[in-house]
């Protein structure tokens, strides 16, 4: 009986871990399909990516890579400037700086509403709430209109500007609950121990909220990184970063799909370093800002 | 050598007094307990001593000096918390150097080096340098919190609840260490529990404290032998003391606390007589007398009151007897080695001379006096 009992319990287990297993199996396949694909036509010639049925196998080639980043290539109809190299650069160089301000002001920011109790607190971290959720579009025309009359459109500056709004409330409403986290009573204890609060935030606090820092910077930063609408509008040929420059390969000879997926690779890549690198804060990190202990 | 004074300290949190009207001194190089229960502002008292909260009102005086104002960073405070608040992202050694770390101090690595040894020597913890706070037992992140409080040399050692997340041999082997360390013994000490042991161990003199007000000041004598009033009395002495309704009946020249409830008296002699009456004692009275002031009278016939055995409990070092007298239950604190029958009637007597007299509606002793 007793074996019956306990053959059928391991039976029932095994199925359900096998259907667990498979309708993870599919999600992770609807998933991953789409960036496995753009993958590999980034490495197909442009025949290869246009065939039907698609083809699974086809001769790489570096070719797309190659397209996209010489600077400037002459197509048969007129010459076009691929620009790409320059949009990484400024995706880099604009991404960066805006996350960069958004940490130093949002550091002493997050601190300020996780610790102190003031009035309106609760409004002031909304409001940096809202600025996540509200759509860019809702923004974008005034925003296009008064950075024309200041002569901020089409500048580092203005952009670094406006990515506040996607980068700022990251960063503080990350960092709020680790600051919340971080025991009233060790901030004190380094007080009593002759140090002013200045040092003890450095000293104490910020050392202890690195993983939150980690993991709001990457969220932050991947944000940042692929904003497209802000940067279409705002910037011209002068500061536009990846994601605009990627639109000059529909042109007016063909859709170079190819080219299009070779970019979009390259652009990953600066993510996928920096998701490699902060992982091990961003999973202990994420956890430990969420459980109390 | 300070002493260090609070004066009519009022703070309160959104709106929930804790401190109210807080006031008292201490003496010079004097250990000083703080003893109430949770929630009457003990913690409190000592963040505002450290300056780490604003009272609303009051002045904390160091040595006659008002020093409201001074940051805590300024203040000649050390001070241990209840959570040992030890830094996690540091070492042990790190943790007791800190103090020693601060700006202004900027003493050589050889010398912080020597400090900390030696402090870490006497708490026997120098074996412990290179382990983080995660990776250390309750006792020893305590001494590890001690060690760091007394690097720093304060003048005035501000310790709470230092001993009440550490098990009981532990504790028990602290508080010894406590006694035996010089830095305590020769500064001024506010030192906070709950557990009235530790402070009648420990204490020079000690403070009750309830909704953030002092109740009584005194020696651990004074505190256990003439409580201020009910409080006091509940808040030391495990088991509690025995609280029985009384009245008081004179019949010509004898004079007996009638205990309606229990079914008999307890004799009074006419000394004890008079001073109840100098104080115009009222006739109904609340009556206070300690376990261990309850004894067994083998002449059951020539005892005080007849009663019947409920529960012994033996405990090594002392029994507890519980018996019902009536419809009431009185503790006794009794020799382990004896041994009761349930339900079976002895005789017990009382020490007439170590009655508390309690007034049952203000809850004060009518026989207390300040000194």
């Amino acid at each position: 009986m007793a074996t019956a009992n306990s053959n059928s319990r391991k039976r029932k287990v095994f199925f359900q871990k096998l259907v667990v297993n498979i309708l993870l199996l599919v999600c992770f396949a609807f998933l991953l399909f789409p960036v496995f694909w753009v993958t590999t036509m980034a490495f197909k010639s442009h025949d290869d990516i246009l065939t039907w049925p698609p083809k699974f196998v086809f001769k790489p080639t570096l070719e797309n890579f190659q397209n996209i980043t010489t600077a400037i290539r002459t197509y048969r109809v007129g010459a076009v400037s691929s620009d790409f190299l320059k949009g990484f650069g400024n995706s880099l160089v604009v991404t960066t700086s805006a996350l960069l301000l958004s940490l130093l002001t949002g550091i002493p920011a997050a601190y300020a509403l996780g610790r102190f109790r003031f009035k309106g607190k609760n409004d002031i971290a909304f409001t940096f709430l809202t600025f996540r959720f509200a759509p860019e579009l809702l923004v974008i025309i005034p925003i296009y209109l008064i950075f024309q009359k200041i002569g901020l459109y089409d500048t580092y500056i203005g952009l670094v500007w406006v990515y506040q709004l996607i980068t700022m409330p990251m960063v503080i409403w990350i960092l709020m609950s680790y600051f919340e986290d971080v025991s009233v009573e060790l901030e004190q204890a380094s007080l009593v121990d002759g140090f002013s609060l200045f040092h003890t935030f450095r000293r104490i606090i910020l050392p202890l909220a690195k993983p939150g820092i980690a993991a709001a910077s990457l969220l932050a930063f991947i944000y940042a990184w692929n904003n497209f609408i802000f940067a279409l509008i705002l910037g011209s040929s002068k500061v536009q970063p990846v994601t605009v420059s990627a639109l000059k390969f529909i042109t007016a000879e063909k859709l170079r799909y190819g080219d299009i997926a070779a970019a979009c690779v390259l652009a990953a890549i600066p993510i996928l370093i920096l998701a490699l690198y902060a992982q091990r804060y961003m999973v202990r990190g994420l956890s430990l800002g969420a459980v109390k202990k | 050598m300070t002493v260090v004074a609070v004066r009519n300290v009022i703070k309160s949190y959104d709106g929930a007094p804790a401190l109210n009207g807080l006031d008292f001194e201490t003496r010079d190089a004097e250990f000083f307990v703080l003893l109430g229960p949770s929630g009457a502002g003990k913690t409190t008292t000592l963040k505002v001593i450290a300056g780490l909260e604003d009272p609303d009102a009051g002045e904390v005086i160091f040595d006659g000096r008002v020093i409201n104002t001074l940051p805590p960073n300024e203040r000649p405070v050390g001070m241990t918390f209840e959570s040992y608040a030890l830094y996690p992202h540091f070492s042990v050694f790190e943790n007791l150097a800190n103090p020693l770390r601060a700006p202004g101090r900027k003493l050589p690595a050889a010398e912080i080096r020597n400090r900390v040894d030696k402090i870490a020597k006497m708490l026997r913890i120098d074996h412990l340098y290179n382990r983080r706070p995660g990776e250390l037992s309750g006792g020893q992140k305590q001494r590890v919190s001690l060690g760091r409080t007394m690097i720093r040399e304060p003048a005035v050692y501000l310790m709470d609840e230092p001993l009440s997340h550490v098990d009981a041999k532990i504790r028990f082997d602290l508080r010894i260490q406590f006694h035996r360390l010089e830095a305590l013994r020769n500064c001024t000490s506010i030192y906070v529990t709950h557990d009235y042991v530790e402070a009648l161990s420990l204490g020079d003199r000690i403070a009750i404290i309830n909704t953030g007000q002092i109740v009584q000041v005194g020696t651990p004598k004074q505190i256990y032998y003439q409580p201020k009033n009910i409080f006091v009395a509940r808040m030391v002495g495990q088991p509690h003391i025995n609280l029985l309704d009384a009245a008081l009946t004179i019949n010509g020249n004898e004079a007996s606390l009638r205990i309606p409830q229990a079914g008999f008296s307890i004799p009074i002699s006419a000394e004890l007589r008079q001073r109840l009456e100098q104080v115009n004692v009222p006739q109904d009275l609340t009556v206070g007398i300690r376990p261990m002031d309850i004894t067994i009278n083998s002449e059951t016939e020539k005892a005080t009151a007849r009663v019947r055995t409920d529960v012994f409990e033996p405990f090594g070092s002392l029994g507890l007897l519980s018996v019902k007298a009536q419809d009431i239950y009185l503790e006794l604190l009794l020799d382990p080695d004896l041994s009761f029958k349930p339900d079976s009637p002895v005789g017990i007597d009382f020490r007439a001379d170590r009655l508390i007299f309690f007034d049952p509606a203000t809850h004060n002793n009518l026989l207390w006096d300040e000194d």
